[in-house]
């Protein structure tokens, strides 16, 4: 008690943390998982209690696991495409000789704070009116959202250039806690642009890069507005992720079936599962990323 | 399936801790602000001035609903009117969220969800029979105050508002018909009247304009617009189920059964793979759709009569419209409508009934209908006097109106047992609106066993939620949804009283 008093200014200082945390993280987590053994269109009184079957129901869905894979696959294509390209736009920024940094940096940055409503607004119109011709070129001829065989690849470019900014900036943060005077000193031995790059730049990035890798998967996994936006899961599916699967259940609404009933349960219960997925995922970069801190400290000890 | 929920896991622990605490993250996600709109709305100004909360989520109604609050604010009854306009898909949500606050709105629109029959039994709403005759109730036309519908154990809890009209129109571009040549010898636009001919107008006009100008097009990404096509094209062919499948004739669902499910979605594939459709169908929102439309992008597309107001709002009035568009000219089948209807209604968290209850006459009354169809063209009048072509401002909208003979009153299982409102809604997936996109698509590749798939699983859920409902206390079978003697071209003869007693 008395150690709670001696630091009581510092318990008052991290309680909003805490009770936002309660509220809004904790909380909702628990209802979901009382949620998840009732049949419940989110309206009423809960009383229709079955148990695990909304688990079963999820599991057993074509249409879950196909947004599981979307998700993946939406993941596994972005982020290296997306990291690729922040890092090397994170390079040409971070040149102190380049005039207007400033100016193109806010540039890369701007789509990531614009609303993803009028993203999908803005680039159904740009596809509509001139898409078809670059539909043409990717073989269809039917609208590059339309078609299910590019819907999922427009929705992954997109996001691509509507997140890059992010990752853009947690790169010019690493690079700037590189100290200027390694490249001085390896210039002054020789090294080359590549070399500086290779031995400098790389290692000097390998403590804030597997979290950005880190916090780049676990964002993409849960990718929801833009999709919702811009397809809705469509066309027939195939563009939908865990997170438009969930959202459509939990609320239903206007859909192609007119009105879908809310099934909070059953949304409730792929949620869940689904947070234990992405826990499994996140659980094993950490294990990678602690081997991988583990063994550069051995080497530097070495 | 969803249940409506019965009975008795209703301790504190569900109702308080758990929505309670629940929803808090959807008031962060700006709900809020709809609420305390409403808690904070309603009182009595020092002036002794009533203001009333209302809440609805009609966007291109708004002139209407405007002019008729000031209107009521001045003449009507002197309560001022305070309107919340809601977003549409988070309303049932926003108005179970305020009921749980106990901070319902004095007057609000009649959510889908729960449905009207929850809504009463959870004493959401006060009746209106204390503030109303019957000299009001015969104001209305017959079949306006139905048990089961809009009325529960003799109280009347809303009104109908709007008039029976179809619900979708297939609409014609005239300049893209005059240019490519879709004109008779009088110089008058043709209008398609089978199946064919939209085919072959559609034809004709990406055709005649090297591809520039496509025949037909819809905006489909928001999902729900291929069932408005369905509705159009299917409904004639004397298949009243429509997009919702269920036929009362024989009470099952008729995806499967129906041949004329398969022939639509095969003719509108057939379309889309002659390259008919405009190729943006499938992923613009049907709003972008409509404006493109109007630009005349493509020369036909269907849409409900909100289309109407804001097309002439933007200047957009050389168009055409017909509906019910079938594989012959004679139609075996119309737009269905259940009698009654329902509006708005009188919260029992109100301080105010009495102004309340005025203002619901108001809105409903025969004069503000007038003005609903006649001024605004923005919907028809449950007055048919209200609704005759002659007397209706806008053009476009009389057009409409003239088509209002295209529907006809269909049996209603709740009608003829008002506890089968107690049986739960549910949704099957792939819906019918989905299975229309994947056969587009090509996802879809056998789509009679998709139909039979959906039929099946849609008569099962049914039979759960009317187990659901039984368990409860109801009395509904299966065999309340069967009305073997219908014939689907004339109304549906009811055995209920015009007008029931007050």
């Amino acid at each position: 008690m008395n150690t709670i008093v001696r630091h009581r200014w510092s318990y008052l200082y991290i309680a909003p943390f805490c009770i936002l945390t309660a509220v809004f993280v904790l909380y909702p987590i628990g209802a979901s998982m009382v949620y998840a053994v009732f049949r419940w269109d989110g309206i009423g009184q809960l009383s229709n209690f079955v148990g695990l079957d909304n688990f079963r129901e999820v599991l057993r869905d074509d249409i879950f696991w196909g947004s599981v894979r979307h998700s993946f696959v939406y993941t596994a294509v972005l982020v290296p495409v997306q990291l690729v390209l922040a890092l090397v736009l994170a390079l040409v920024l971070n040149d102190r000789g380049l005039r207007f940094a400033t100016f193109y940096r806010a540039i890369f940055f701007l789509p990531a704070v614009m609303s993803p409503a009028i993203i999908g607004v803005i680039f159904q119109l740009l596809l509509s009116n001139f898409g078809q011709r670059i539909g043409q070129w990717a073989g269809t001829d039917i609208g590059l959202l339309s078609d299910p065989k590019t819907a999922l690849g427009v929705v992954v470019v997109i996001g691509i250039w509507n997140t890059l900014g992010y990752n853009l900036v947690y790169f010019l943060a690493g690079l700037q806690t590189i100290p200027e005077e390694l490249y001085e000193a390896a210039r002054i031995d020789g090294a080359n642009r590549f070399q500086l790059f290779r031995h400098i730049t790389v290692p000097g990035l390998a403590g804030i890069g597997p979290i950005i890798v880190f916090l780049a998967v676990i964002g993409s996994l849960q990718v929801f507005d833009l999709v919702q936006v811009l397809t809705g899961g469509g066309p027939f599916f195939a563009t939908s992720v865990v997170n438009t699967y969930i959202y459509q259940k939990a609320f239903g609404g206007a859909s192609s079936s007119g009105v879908i009933t809310p099934d909070v349960g059953l949304a409730s219960a792929a949620s869940l599962f689904y947070g234990l997925l992405l826990m499994v995922v996140a659980g094993l970069q950490a294990i990678v990323m602690a081997r991988r801190a583990r063994q550069r400290n051995e080497g530097g000890l070495r | 399936m969803n249940v409506v929920p019965q009975s008795s896991f209703t301790t504190s622990f569900s109702r308080r801790s758990l929505l309670g605490g629940g929803l808090a993250a959807l008031a962060a996600a700006g709900l809020g602000g709809s609420l305390t709109a409403c808690s904070s709305g309603s009182g009595q100004s020092s002036t002794g001035t009533v203001t009333l909360t209302h809440w609805d989520w009609w966007v291109s109604q708004a002139p209407w609903i405007e002019d008729e609050m000031q209107r009521f604010a001045g003449t009507g009854g002197g309560a001022q009117i305070k309107r919340t306009l809601n977003q549409f898909d988070q309303y049932s949500n926003l108005i179970s969220l305020s009921q749980r606050s106990k901070t319902l709105p004095d007057t609000y629109m009649i959510p889908f969800q729960p449905n009207l029959q929850t809504q009463v039994s959870a004493g959401w709403l006060t009746p209106l029979n204390d503030y109303v005759d019957e000299a009001w109730l015969k104001s209305f036309p017959k079949y306006s105050f139905v048990e089961g519908n809009n009325m529960f154990d003799g109280k009347i809890y809303t009104t109908p508002l709007t008039g029976r009209g179809p619900i979708y129109q297939l609409y014609i571009n005239n300049q893209v018909f005059r240019d490519a040549g879709l004109v008779d010898p009088a110089g008058a636009v043709r209008i398609p009247q089978t199946w064919d001919e939209v085919g072959q107008f559609a034809s004709t006009i990406t055709a005649k304009s090297n591809g520039s100008v496509y025949g037909l097009g819809m905006g489909n990404s928001g999902g729900s617009i291929t069932n408005a096509w369905l509705n159009t094209l299917v409904l004639p062919a004397g298949t009243p189920g429509g997009f919702l499948g269920m036929d009362y004739r024989t009470g099952r669902y008729a995806f499967g059964e129906d041949r004329n499910y398969a022939d639509v979605i095969g003719l509108l594939k057939e379309w889309w793979d002659q390259k008919l459709f405009d190729p943006a169908s499938l992923s613009v929102t049907d709003e972008i759709s409509r404006a493109h439309f109007a630009a005349g992008k493509f020369g036909m597309t269907v849409a409900g009569s909100y289309a109407i107001q804001p097309w002439v709002a933007e200047g957009f009035t050389d168009f055409s419209m017909t509906t019910l568009v079938g594989p012959t000219a004679e139609r075996r089948g119309f737009f269905y409508f259940s009698p009654g209807g329902k509006s708005i209604g009188v919260s029992s968290d109100t301080e105010h009934p009495q102004e309340a209850a005025a203002w619901v006459k108001w809105w409903a009354g025969p004069e503000a209908g007038a003005r609903l169809s006649q001024q605004y063209g923005i919907d028809l009048s449950v007055y048919p006097e209200n609704n005759d072509p002659a007397k209706i401002e806008s053009e476009p909208f009389g057009q409409y109106a003239a088509l209002a003979d295209l529907t006809r009153l269909q049996p209603d299982p709740v009608v003829r047992d008002p506890s089968a409102a107690t049986v739960a809604g549910f949704s099957v997936t792939p819906s019918i609106g989905d299975i229309i996109v994947g056969s587009l698509t090509g996802q879809v590749k056998d789509t009679g066993a998709a139909l039979t798939k959906l039929g099946d699983e849609s008569d099962a859920q049914l039979d759960q939620a009317i187990a659901d409902a039984q368990e409860a206390g109801s009395g509904v079978t299966r065999d309340t949804y069967v009305f073997s003697d219908w014939d689907v071209t004339q109304d549906y003869a009811y055995d209920i009283p015009e007008y029931p007693a007050l």
